[in-house]
């Protein structure tokens, strides 16, 4: 499959610059344009007659169009010009449709939890939109940024599209905002008091010093404006950064509906704000069991062996017979995966559950058997196929490796990779994850 | 060739005038001469044509499959028209553990591999047993192939027997007398008979299932786990042909589906009504909160798609978002009793509320019933019907379990899509007054005790 997308051109006439400060484009031009788009649909497949033909032309000149059978391998990759890109998976006769956007957010160190905020509150106003027709929305905040998926029968492309519209579009309502942070500081809350939360935010900064939890903290969040969060959503919000998953069996004309007036206008604040995160106060949550964690950065990118590892680490885990709790994790941080463990122990088992953890990739990698390595990877491919069984799932499955590898195609990739995992693969990969320093954290009563 | 010989008569005018008569007669003595008695003697009948040949089955009742090209998985059920009702009377359980117990053993057969890459479900209720698998398309065939032995033919080990009875007692001893479980004991003795196994828990009673052997379920099994009335459906990422290859061994069936020549569908399409008259009970217990429970006979001409959509309809009225205030949970399903439809509804709500709740329900029914919705109303609950209905559907195994349950009661899978499509206004309101006189159970505490100090 040739990588990379196809440029649409002369769909519709370019609009008016409308100038730096003007705000979004007149709206009289785009509801023209979305009329005539709209007039061609009805009991049509095609646009009319020169539109199509420049769509065919322009098309041929840079379309990424594969003849795929497989149900995760894009069928088609539009990019539109100063737009989203948009990409198609097969679903010949499918009843119902999933569109999946996702826009990466980057957050200063004192933006800290505004990407979950915008999440928070563009699921709830789409939300209130989709009930009464009985559509669904979801929203996630994803390590690059937000992604937002909207389901519904084929025949509601229409109204999915303004859903899509909803999703992308500025905070506003100060009530929402205000409830919305409440909430947020509440789980932010939540997180730094509890000995599991705080382990797991002591093991991020060891692994990301730099990176900020993407639910925030108290201190940011409780500092947010509405201001400040219209701004982050004015900076990342941008058309050209967006992605747009589509599995269902709608036509292109339709699809580039979804596509018009999404998020936020070309201009607009575009560095982050060097204002300091608000100071944090050191946690002095008591903690009654002695809490460890090891965190590992992996190198690949999208190595399917992380995922396997994880597995076989949590396995070999349970197999010991102890008194005290351990956790496995693959981490997203940024653009890299870590594999994180951690555990918890009363006194006496404290020692033995550190030297649990420590060694846990080294006696991972001596117990490891073809077999165990066929079963735990045959697991990985079946939770993703799984996952990926509905339409919202398979944008979930190709968006999510799209946004970790780069590349449209990357989730078949990583199922190819995987189908690829060998017992001596997968030593070799623990032994070069035991060969670098790992990341401590540790609590202590 | 045949003529018609026109109702007329020479000589007789029949106020057309006897020039028209004239030119009339001749054409019409040249017909009856051309279609004469003696044509009859010498036309060859036509010989009839075969009666087509029906698609085999493989031996099942009914076998449908519905290629879904944009899925990653198959799914696969088999569905038989017996359940826990179907239970000996000194051996309650039989079906539920008869179900749990295979589904272990079929899991247990699996290599590993396979076992990571399938899941595989049983459900048991009052009437119906289901087996559900969905696996990948790269193992279907072992996954099919071990669901089939295992369900008809392994005897399954007194470990899996063990194993099931023991995750049942647990679930019984956390549930020892719970107030949920005496009501809906009550409330399906009510229904059917206090003495009907449709009324008792389908998983059994708990000394029961403590005493069931091996011996006992493959009893229940010779007995109901028959390939000639039951159906299945295959969903997911393979085509037709794939499918009837492994399922049936035959050719697939040209419309998607096929049922057997001798096979009788399960459900109902006319006869008495289950009951007559209503009946209200009430029951007071030492509890803190009120259940109500209603039950509605259901015509069995009533299409099938008319009463999902009375059901969600149902739950539109009675449990919107944000709930009414004191409610705790509602519950709307159509259920079965004696082959013919049933709807039920229950509530758990504060007692404050039951005597509210009891007539919201019945009168709820009797909103829908008498309502005359502008067509562009209606339009907008069918397109809330059409969308939860078709979501709901959007996994494969969903899918297939409808599909099953459809061959099963008519012989043929709906085509929910267009059928939904086509519901009216008037359908609705139909469906809502053909519903039959309510069995109604109230179960609560006393609210008019006095409280006594000590």
């Amino acid at each position: 499959m040739k990588k990379g997308g196809g440029r649409l051109l002369a769909m519709t006439p370019p609009l008016p610059d409308a100038g730096p400060g003007a705000g979004r484009r007149p709206r009289p031009i785009v509801l023209a344009h979305a009329v005539v788009l709209l007039a061609a649909i009805p009991g049509a497949t095609s646009l009319p007659g020169a539109e199509v033909r420049a769509a065919q032309e322009a098309f041929g000149s840079g379309q990424d169009r594969v003849a795929s059978q497989h149900p995760l391998e894009p069928d088609t990759v539009y990019t539109l010009p100063d737009g989203p890109r948009i990409v198609t998976l097969p679903a010949p006769g499918a009843a119902t449709v999933s569109l999946r956007l996702s826009i990466p957010v980057t957050e200063a160190p004192a933006e800290a939890g505004a990407g979950r905020l915008l999440q928070m509150l563009a699921v709830e106003r789409a939300r209130g939109k989709a009930e009464p027709v009985g559509s669904e929305v979801t929203g996630a905040r994803t390590a690059s940024g937000v992604a937002y998926t909207v389901s519904g029968p084929v025949e509601e492309i229409d109204h999915l599209a303004w859903l899509l519209r909803e999703v992308a579009a500025a905070p506003s309502n100060d009530v929402w905002f205000r409830r919305a942070r409440t909430r947020l500081v509440a789980e932010a809350r939540e997180r730094e008091e509890t000995p599991s939360g705080r382990i797991a935010a002591e093991l991020r900064r060891a692994i990301a010093p730099a990176s900020a939890p993407l639910g925030g903290t108290t201190g940011t969040l409780e500092s947010l404006t509405l201001a400040e969060l219209r701004n982050v959503w004015a900076r990342t919000h941008r058309p050209s950064e967006m992605t747009v998953v589509v599995a269902g069996d709608v036509p292109l004309e339709l699809l580039l509906l979804t596509t018009l007036d999404l998020g936020s206008p070309s201009d607009g604040p575009t560095t982050l704000p060097s204002r300091d995160a608000p100071r944090l106060t050191p946690n002095q949550t008591e903690v009654i069991r002695y809490w460890y964690g090891e965190g590992h950065m992996l190198s690949g990118v999208d190595d399917p062996r992380g995922d396997v590892a994880a597995l076989l680490v949590a396995e070999q885990l349970r197999s010991l017979d102890r008194d005290f709790e351990t956790t496995v994790q693959l981490w997203e941080i940024d653009s890299r995966k870590a594999l994180v463990t951690f555990g918890a122990a009363y006194a006496r088992d404290r020692q033995a559950m550190r030297s649990a953890l420590r060694s846990a990739l080294d006696a991972t990698r001596e117990q490891l058997t073809p077999a165990k390595v066929v079963e735990a990877v045959a697991r990985v491919r079946a939770r993703a196929l799984f996952g990926a069984r509905t339409p919202s799932g398979r944008t979930a499955f190709v968006g999510r490796h799209l946004e970790i590898a780069g590349a449209t195609a990357a989730g078949t990739v990583f199922l190819e990779a995987l189908d690829a995992v060998t017992v001596e693969s997968m030593r070799a990969f623990f032994t070069e994850l035991a060969a670098s320093p790992a990341l401590e954290a540790e609590i202590r009563p | 060739m045949t003529g018609r010989l026109l109702a007329y008569r020479p000589g007789v005018r029949d106020g057309i005038g006897a020039s028209v008569a004239r030119r009339v007669l001749p054409v019409v003595l040249l017909l009856a001469l051309l279609a004469g008695p003696g044509s009859a003697q010498d036309t060859v009948p036509p010989t009839p044509e075969p009666p087509p040949t029906p698609p085999a089955t493989g031996g099942w009742g009914a076998f449908g499959v519905s290629p879904r090209p944009g899925t990653t998985v198959v799914s696969a059920t088999i569905l038989f028209a017996h359940g826990s009702a179907s239970d000996p009377a000194d051996a309650s359980g039989s079906a539920w553990l008869t179900g749990e117990v295979l589904r272990r053993s079929v899991e247990a057969a699996l290599d590993p591999e396979l076992r990571a890459s399938t899941e595989l479900e049983v459900r048991v209720d009052r009437t119906r047993t289901a087996f559900r698998l969905v696996t990948l398309p790269d193992r279907w065939r072992d996954a099919w192939e071990a669901l089939e032995e295992g369900v008809f033919d392994r005897r399954p080990g007194q470990a899996e027997l063990e194993a099931a009875r023991a995750e049942l007692e647990e679930v019984f001893a956390f549930e020892s007398d719970a107030p949920g479980r005496d009501f809906e004991n009550e409330f399906r003795g009510l229904i059917a008979g206090a003495r009907s196994p449709w009324s008792h828990d389908p998983r059994g009673r708990r000394a029961d299932v403590a005493n069931v052997t091996l011996d006992d379920l493959e009893r229940y099994r010779s007995r109901h786990y028959d390939r000639s009335a039951a159906t299945v459906a295959v969903v997911g990422a393979l085509s037709s042909a794939e499918a009837a290859e492994v399922v049936t061994g035959e050719d697939p069936p040209p419309d998607g589906y096929a049922a057997a020549v001798d096979f009788e569908p399960a459900g109902a399409t006319s006869g008495q009504s289950l009951w007559s008259a209503p009946e209200r009970l009430e029951l007071t217990r030492e509890v803190t909160s009120s259940w109500i429970g209603v039950a509605f006979p259901v015509d069995p001409t009533i299409s099938r798609t008319v009463l999902e959509m009375l059901v969600h309809r149902l739950v539109e009225e009675l449990d919107p978002d944000p709930p009414p205030p004191g409610t705790f949970s509602v519950r709307v399903r159509l259920e079965e009793l004696r082959g013919r439809p049933l709807l039920t509804v229950e509530a758990a709500v504060l007692p404050e509320a039951a005597e509210r709740w009891e007539a919201r329900i019945v009168e709820s029914v009797e909103l829908i019933a008498s309502e005359e919705l502008d067509p562009a109303f209606f339009g907008w609950h069918r397109r809330h019907f059409r969308s939860a209905r078709l979501l709901e559907e959007a996994a494969p195994e969903a899918e297939g379990l409808r599909r099953a349950a459809d061959l099963l009661r008519t012989g043929r899978p709906r085509e929910l899509r267009s059928e939904i499509w086509e519901l009216q206004g008037p359908q609705l309101a139909r469906a809502a007054r053909t519903l039959g006189p309510p069995r109604i159970l109230v179960m609560g505490p006393d609210l008019s005790a006095e409280v006594r100090t000590p």
